[in-house]
């Protein structure tokens, strides 16, 4: 698949970017090294044990286009956050520092724009823009970005979908009601 | 409540359960023997080993958790407080999805119940190909036997749900081998909700099995407790040291827990037990520790039915197919078990790697939607190494894995055959799970695809849900961590008694494979110990008496 008209750069210079960025982000959190301060350190979001608000605000802006077609609304939108700080929080130091990577990756204004043609802050790309992305990113020859398109997309699915009011959507009536009201009585 | 969760009752009449994350202080517990880990290995070793009248204390990471919250029958709450890493554990660089249980219980308190003897053909290339010695079919043939009485272990009566039936009624199409499963239950009620922790404890998991048995014995369990290494004196194990966990069991409360006793089993699993050793700076005089891990690598196809699977009840492994293990020439590619694998919101909408109105359009099929899996048996050819286990900065286990070609061919043969065997049993649409493909109409529109997928790592979705190997067992201490029966070759006073013993893949769902090693190994060191004990008495008495 062809990259969007959109990226104007070179391949083989956005590939040499992307290892140096990934190498960058893997030694020192590239946020971090320009802000001064470990991106290990930046706070959680207030009410949440993993997510920063930088990560709330592209998740915000994400989720839109990874759940196309499922009823969202505010309050899904804030339920679907919450568990996917909840999944966050349990990740072992490994996984959560990858996790924390891609999302400082994405947030990064050159990283973001390099490798994912948005200019842009997520909060003022349009739903083209993101959906342009995502495709890039789950169409790409480069391991890294197949897998944080995987690691997007899973979260939203898995927080989205477990939620109660989701269900009937997928037409998974609920726990087995027998046995649940055997459990529960 | 409904179904008694065991532990309630039980530590009100005494059983020793302690909860690290309640501790203000250090803590010191001495014992006979010290089991890291309450799976299969390390539920099947307590029962044992307390019943011979050793003083046992178990080790756990995880958190107790009882059928009072698997009530719930919420995935959601069980990928969060069951599994390691709620789900989200992986290979190093993230091309594998792995599937472990962390809480009491370990896996066996979230696996789908499935129970197969090792198979003949493996345990004779552990003996030719890796020296294991008295692990014949008839030596063995007892201890599965024990532990298919004390687990319920039986051929599954009822009829196969529809996602099982699917597999039963392509493979009936296609003149494919298949048979039923036997199943690790008593009075099971067919729910499906095995890998969510079982509602009604019909599951016979190590939580509601060998670990209660234990605890009336006299065994102490200490769960929210990670050990962070073995002490070493010399060539034997001085100590364990270990750190309580918070409440949510993920980060230490700096509270230290340390444990000595005469013998040391490690049952934390084929990631977590080469960790610790590798973290203890363990002797490892050849290097062998960490290395042939095996993953069964599964990958799966999702096929839309006509009429609704509803993949999420009814137990979920009912049927399996072996019509591709054993038959037909391995030097070319490699065998594998065909399966199904149940189907939640939470625990399963994250496998299709779809987003947006692909995803959304997947999901509005959910209850409709049939899922094969194929376990490739890894391992077995020079071409299939396994995996090598390492441990990063902060000590903890991380898996690299790497795919041949060999691998590869086997994974298209698997993606081919699913796609098969769903047209033949009435799919309307099939989609293997890969980046790259799309949801096919017909087979051969699925077969023509599949021959041109790319066959690379992050484009095919790969699983594992089964860690074997990397302590592995065998009568050389050059090639192997521990002898035939468990004991580490380099350290007198411990043994592995999980399924990090096993030298290649098993070809078939573990669980049975390290029950009967197990029940074997923990019973002659039992033997062993209760003769020291024995010697050691009768010792001080001449002594006493002089």
């Amino acid at each position: 698949m062809q990259y969007t008209a959109a990226a104007a750069f070179d391949r083989r210079s956005f590939l040499k970017f992307s290892f140096v960025g990934s190498f960058l982000l893997a030694t020192a959190g590239v946020g971090a090294t320009l802000a001064g301060c470990s991106s290990r350190e930046q706070a959680t979001a207030r009410g949440f044990a993993f997510l920063r608000d930088a990560d709330l605000a592209l998740l915000r802006a994400l989720l839109p286009s990874l759940l196309e077609g499922a009823p969202l609304d505010e309050v899904r939108i804030e339920e679907t956050l919450r568990r996917i700080d909840g999944l966050g929080a349990r990740f072992q130091s490994h996984s959560q520092s990858k996790l924390r990577q891609l999302f400082d990756l994405l947030n990064l204004s050159i990283t973001r724009r390099l490798t994912t043609g948005v200019s842009t802050p997520w909060a003022s790309a349009s739903s083209e823009q993101i959906a342009a992305f995502l495709e890039r990113w789950c169409a790409s020859s480069i391991g890294l970005f197949n897998v944080g398109y995987r690691a997007l997309a899973q979260l939203a699915a898995v927080a989205y979908f477990g939620q109660p009011a989701a269900w009937s959507f997928s037409g998974y009536p609920g726990p087995l009601t027998a046995v649940y009201l055997a459990a529960n009585n | 409540m409904a179904f008694d969760d065991i532990y309630t009752a039980g530590i009100a009449s005494g059983w020793k359960v302690r909860d690290a994350s309640q501790l203000k202080d250090i803590l010191r517990l001495e014992a006979d023997v010290a089991i890291i880990g309450t799976g299969a290995g390390g539920g099947t070793a307590a029962e044992i080993l307390s019943s011979a009248g050793l003083r046992v204390v178990m080790l756990e990471e995880g958190p107790l958790c009882t059928s009072q919250s698997f009530k719930d029958m919420d995935d959601m709450r069980a990928l969060r407080e069951l599994y390691q890493e709620a789900g989200g554990r992986g290979s190093a660089d993230g091309a594998i999805s792995i599937l472990q249980g962390r809480s009491v219980g370990g896996s066996t308190t979230v696996n789908w119940t499935s129970s197969f003897r090792t198979p003949p053909a493996t345990l004779k290339h552990w003996a030719e190909a890796y020296d294991v010695r008295s692990a014949s079919v008839a030596d063995l043939a007892p201890w599965f036997a024990r532990m298919e009485e004390r687990l319920g272990i039986a051929a599954w009566q009822a009829d196969p749900n529809p996602n099982n039936l699917v597999l039963k009624r392509g493979c009936d199409a296609l003149g494919w081998e298949c048979e039923v499963i036997h199943r690790n239950v008593r009075g099971c009620w067919n729910s499906g909700y095995c890998g969510l922790g079982c509602p009604t404890n019909a599951k016979q998991s190590m939580l509601v099995s060998t670990i209660p048995q234990a605890l009336r014995s006299g065994a102490e369990l200490i769960h929210h407790l990670r050990i962070q290494r073995l002490l070493f004196d010399k060539e034997r194990v001085s100590g364990i040291e270990g750190v309580a966990l918070d409440a949510d069991a993920i980060n230490p409360t700096g509270v230290r827990v340390l444990v000595t006793a005469r013998h040391y089993v490690l049952a934390g699993g084929a990631l977590n037990t080469p960790a610790l050793l590798l973290r203890s700076n363990a002797p490892d005089p050849y290097g062998c520790v960490g290395l042939r891990t095996c993953i069964h690598p599964v990958n799966a196809s999702c096929a839309d039915m006509p009429d609704a699977v509803n993949a999420f009840y009814g137990a979920p492994q009912s049927i399996a197919s072996d019509e591709f293990q054993w038959k037909h020439d391995t030097s070319q590619l490699p065998g594998f078990k065909l399966e199904v694998a149940p189907l939640f919101p939470a625990l399963s909408s994250g496998i299709f790697g779809v987003h947006g109105k692909a995803l959304t359009q997947t999901m509005s099929r959910f209850a409709h939607t049939q899922a094969t899996v194929a376990l490739l048996r890894d391992g077995f050819h020079p071409d299939s190494p396994g995996g090598r286990v390492r441990i990063d900065g902060s000590g903890m286990p991380v898996l690299d894995y790497e795919l041949s070609d060999y691998l590869w061919r086997g994974v298209k043969k698997a993606y081919l055959s699913m796609a098969e065997l769903q047209f033949a049993a009435g799919a309307t649409r099939v989609m293997p799970l890969h980046l790259d493909a799309r949801a096919c109409m017909s087979w051969l529109e699925a077969r023509t695809m599949i021959e041109q997928l790319p066959y690379k790592k992050f484009r095919a979705s790969l699983f594992s849900a089964h860690l074997m190997g990397g302590c592995a067992m065998g009568e050389s201490d050059k090639r192997a961590v521990t002898d035939s029966f468990g004991r580490h070759h380099q350290v007198e006073n411990l043994s592995i008694f999980d399924g990090s013993l096993f030298p290649t893949s098993i070809g078939a769902n573990p669980q049975l494979s390290i029950y009967g090693f197990t029940a074997r190994n923990a019973t002659r060191l039992a033997d062993f110990l209760g003769t020291k004990a024995a010697l050691a008495d009768s010792t001080k008495a001449t002594v006493a008496g002089n």
